[in-house]
């Protein structure tokens, strides 16, 4: 059986050297969801050791060419070893304008979703959910933490809802007279409640009530 | 010469016959003589599926040489260009093949004068049928998307894979070093990783001539009895990272629904596609009947997405 002894970090990601990190992110996704123990796909192909060094390589992988400086630290590393040639990096778009835009993107955002509902069941974010759910007032700093906790960014949001980040980031900061129409805002509150898998009809409610009194406050 | 597809996946019940039928008779259809062998040997029941009772004859002649050519062995169906070989007819013992009778049967199908073979092959990973599998370059596995038929699955897979590698030293001419580490029964635990490093380790020079050969046999797969709650994109996602840890190229040809109508088309002995033509199911089997006459016509074609279903 064939590891990934002898991959470099995009070829154990299976992404062009000059993929941007919304693309690195979704391809770790899928990486996940394919090596991960609980996924069917590869239900009992590894034995426990094959699987652990694999995913520690994805793990690896992912944590390097997501971070710019350890990026450029490797892929200086791989040019100077021959294994890439510099030109192979010539055309990088590190920011990707926007994501979704790619003719994959059902699959996209089927293995995002799962990713996500996946973290969800982890006792941490359980226990995060728990405690908004529990609280008596609902902040945008605290579905801000709750969405970094993940790990989810604007453009993940915006690929899936077309919800802007200028938007998320006012319902994020509580800046209640940056907020659009009401109308719009259960809509953005309910899709961005799905995405974080907590209840939508507790963030709207929640939500709704906090932006009244604080309104008056002002 | 036919082309032979070999039909199994470690598991028992995964509709391996269900599928060796439909596809049978859907390649018939289209005009093309085909054979269907039951090779499930002492646990056959391919007839069932195509309305058939028990065979008196069939690869029972052939084995006691009462019949000398396998073709003449073949039964009419009820459907036009389609035959059966039939093993339902051999001794109770028909299981425990002895290794001459073996080598014969797969040299006699090699031969048979059809378009196409398809071989229905029984569940679990014995020498017979990891060999009539391994009778042609590329096969047919079929699992459904429950965890314990995919770990079936991937022993099937593994168990193939490892005796073609095996198969691949020992009738080359690789040394005689690599040739005696290959030589396991079974008792040391071999695997496919074993072969690779006996081969690299004592017999450099034919390392990536085992990597070409192990490469030109090609594993192809079905998931069947699909139900809506299953990942759709598992099919997919098994064939990329086979790809990427074998040597061996895997493809993906589709996935099957489950119908309960498939049991009422037995009570009724009448074949399933025959009889419900135009349920999902049926569909679905006709598209990968048709990707394997595609396949046969242009073998450079791409790898198939299941996206593009």
């Amino acid at each position: 059986m064939k590891t990934f002894e002898y991959h470099n970090y995009y070829e154990i990601l299976q992404v062009s050297p000059n993929a941007g990190k919304d693309q690195i992110r979704h391809a770790y996704r899928q990486a996940l969801d394919i090596y991960d123990e609980e996924s069917v796909a590869t239900y009992a192909l590894f034995s426990d050791r094959q699987r652990k060094t694999l995913m520690a390589a994805i793990e690896t992988a992912f944590q390097t060419l997501v971070d710019d400086d350890k990026r450029d630290a490797y892929d200086q590393m791989l040019i100077d070893t021959g294994e890439l040639n510099a030109a192979a990096f010539s055309s990088r778009i590190r920011r990707m304008p926007s994501a979704g835009l790619d003719v994959d993107s059902a699959t996209r955002e089927e293995s995002f979703r799962r990713w996500v509902s996946k973290r969800a069941e982890e006792p941490e974010m359980r226990q995060r959910i728990e405690a908004i759910l529990s609280g008596p007032r609902l902040s945008g700093p605290q579905l801000k933490a709750l969405r970094e906790a993940y790990g989810i960014e604007f453009n993940d949001i915006y690929a899936l809802t077309r919800i802007n980040s200028d938007v998320m980031k006012a319902i994020e900061a509580d800046r209640f007279e940056d907020l659009p129409a009401t109308v719009y805002l259960k809509q953005f509150l309910k899709s961005y409640a799905q995405i974080l898998q907590i209840d939508p009809v507790h963030v709207v409610d929640s939500y709704l009530e906090t932006m009244e009194s604080g309104t008056l406050e002002r | 010469m036919p082309t032979i597809y070999p039909i199994g996946g470690g598991k028992g019940g995964v509709g391996k016959s269900f599928v060796t039928a439909s596809l049978g008779a859907l390649l018939a259809n289209s005009g093309k003589s085909v054979a269907l062998v039951d090779l499930d040997l002492g646990g056959s029941n391919l007839h069932t599926f195509l309305g058939l009772p028990a065979l008196d004859e069939g690869l029972n002649r052939f084995l006691d040489r009462t019949e000398s050519q396998m073709e003449r062995v073949a039964a009419d169906t009820h459907i036009a260009n389609l035959f059966l070989i039939s093993s339902n007819n051999c001794s109770m013992e028909i299981a425990n093949l002895f290794y001459a009778q073996k080598m014969k049967l797969i040299h006699a199908i090699r031969q048979l004068p059809f378009d196409y073979v398809l071989l229905d092959l029984g569940a679990g990973t014995n020498f017979n049928t990891l060999d009539f599998f391994l009778t042609s370059q590329k096969g047919i596995f079929i699992c459904t998307p429950e965890p314990t038929s995919i770990e079936n699955g991937f022993r099937f897979i593994k168990a193939v894979y490892l005796r073609k590698l095996k198969q691949i030293v020992k009738e080359n001419d690789f040394n005689d070093q690599a040739k005696a580490a290959v030589m396991d029964k079974g008792g040391n635990g071999l695997k496919a990783g074993d072969v690779f490093d006996a081969v690299s380790k004592t017999d450099p020079h034919n390392m990536q001539r085992l990597k070409a050969e192990i490469g030109g046999f090609q594993f192809n797969l079905i998931l069947n009895q699909f139900r809506r709650s299953a990942d759709s994109t598992l099919g997919g996602k098994i064939a990329t990272v086979c790809n990427r840890h074998f040597y061996s190229p895997f493809k993906f040809l589709g996935q099957v629904d489950f119908d309960d109508r498939v049991i009422d088309s037995i009570y009724t002995r009448k074949p399933y596609i025959a009889k419900f033509p135009d349920t999902t199911t049926a569909m679905q089997l006709k598209q990968i009947a048709e990707l394997l006459i595609v396949q046969l016509h242009d073998p450079s074609i791409a790898i198939w997405n299941h996206e593009n279903i």
